[in-house]
């Protein structure tokens, strides 16, 4: 009894260590940290709306810089990925779709420095302040996906778990979240603005 | 067997020199000693006691667990990226809550953030956290007053995350945060009423079911709220200390709080 009880014991000890449970960890992880990525991208699309409307009311004959936001935002909130069948393509277009978003609210930021009165208007501060923090959080949060998907990929492909994946759970490495040359130019051209320093 | 275990060496130390190198390579989180860590030497002795106080007693009256952090250099990087490093590492706060804040400052560059729990996100929203920066604190670092305005900062800070911390009886005198329009006078007309509402429930409740009843009597209720706010689920599991991850005996650790990149940045 005693010696089952052992083995037990073991054979449980050997199985934490060989990714019985560690894969599925892995997986439900890189799941929340994209879930979190989405969340992130829909709450600054929430923002985005106010944002024009308050833009318009200074600088309303910005209009191409205007309609740009307006429309990339559209097509960023139609390309919607399914996070449990996420193919290389998929999630490329969805990266595309919220990178030119990314762009246009830039090219707004921009524009926006040109008035003065815009910038003095304390709801549009506000809005630019809750934008940048949104930008901040979507970078935190695609980081942590992409640590997310390598931590999962190593468990699928590394020894001694990939041999547990192979027996039982049969996954396939996640494509790895990669940002393209001209997407990093968005994303470093995305608002990023100085608050404290005067201009 | 011994040729295995050499190779399982081999391997373990491929694997730690690989990790010494993904982790070492830019910046190192410092030592998280006690809530002023000031490792750019800009706070004075005397201010620097003043802070850490209130910012213990904030922590240890059920509050959140603010820390302020300076540093000589960012080493090229943002100050986004180096303060999420340090949340991350640190993780102030405590695990339920996520009720950690960061103040941390780069005086070389000027540049300066509130780093913002996922608790507190809603007390302390960007927009006030980035007013916070360029209202309270650029001002007098500007006039390179960094005691004043890290004092400034960290009791503005309060007055948002901690609404109910006494800053009158811990000596301390409030900030002036210009009101957003509505809600703050809002939320500070509606305060007593709820108060006299809570003492009238209770006073009612006294009355019908006789003083003796652990439900009615006010002793029952603040051993209760206290059970809640020194919860020591997660304290058993080898952290040990109080709810906000605390700092017993003059030490200070965090307590497992969760950041998502919430708060404001500028430079003064």
């Amino acid at each position: 009894m005693l010696k089952r009880l052992g083995l037990l014991v073991i054979f449980a000890v050997f199985m934490s260590g060989c990714g019985l449970q560690s894969i599925p960890q892995a997986k439900n992880e890189v799941d929340a940290t994209f879930a979190e990525i989405t969340n992130q991208y829909k709450r600054r699309s929430d923002l985005i709306p106010n944002l024009v409307e308050v833009v318009k009311g200074y600088a309303g004959h910005e209009k191409e810089t205007l309609e740009a936001v307006v429309n990339a935002r559209a097509k960023a909130t139609s390309v919607t990925i399914d996070p449990s069948n996420m193919s290389a393509e998929k999630l490329a277009e969805f990266q595309k779709a919220q990178g030119s978003l990314s762009q246009a609210l830039g090219r707004l930021m921009v524009v926006s420095e040109n008035y003065p009165q815009l910038k003095a208007d304390r709801n549009f501060s506000e809005l630019q302040a809750q934008l940048e923090g949104t930008e901040n959080r979507i970078t935190v949060s695609r980081n942590r996906h992409i640590e997310a998907i390598k931590n999962f990929n190593n468990q699928v492909t590394v020894p001694f778990t990939s041999w547990t994946n192979s027996l039982i759970y049969h996954y396939q490495p996640k494509p790895q979240w990669t940002v393209d040359d001209s997407e990093l130019k968005q994303i470093q051209s995305a608002p990023k603005v100085d608050f404290g320093s005067k201009k | 067997m011994t040729s295995f275990t050499k190779i399982l060496a081999r391997v373990f130390l491929l694997v730690a020199l690989l990790d010494a190198a993904a982790f070492g390579a830019e910046f190192t989180v410092p030592q998280l000693t006690s809530p002023v860590v000031d490792q750019a030497g800009i706070i004075s002795p005397s201010a620097r006691q003043q802070i850490e106080s209130l910012l213990r007693r904030v922590q240890s009256d059920g509050g959140s667990q603010i820390a302020v952090l300076t540093l000589p250099s960012l080493n090229g990087l943002t100050i986004e990226e180096v303060s999420i490093k340090v949340v991350e590492t640190w993780q102030l706060g405590s695990k339920e809550k996520d009720d950690g804040v960061l103040l941390l400052i780069a005086p070389s560059d000027r540049r300066m953030r509130i780093e913002v729990g996922q608790g507190k996100e809603g007390d302390l929203p960007d927009a006030i956290a980035r007013r916070i920066i360029s209202e309270v604190i650029g001002p007098q670092f500007r006039a390179g007053r960094y005691d004043e305005g890290i004092s400034r900062g960290v009791i503005a800070i309060i007055q948002k995350t901690d609404e109910q911390f006494d800053l009158g009886a811990a000596g301390v005198s409030r900030v002036a945060l210009n009101p957003t329009r509505s809600r703050a006078t809002h939320d500070f007309k509606i305060l007593p009423f709820i108060v006299v509402l809570v003492i009238l429930v209770n006073i009612i409740r006294h009355i019908r079911s006789g003083p003796r009843t652990p439900w009615g009597a006010p002793g029952g209720r603040i051993n209760r709220y206290r059970g809640g706010a020194g919860r020591s689920s997660w304290g058993s599991s080898g952290f040990g200390g109080r709810s906000g991850g605390g700092f017993s005996g003059g030490g200070f650790s965090g307590g497992g709080g969760g950041f998502s990149g919430g708060g404001s940045s500028g430079s003064w």
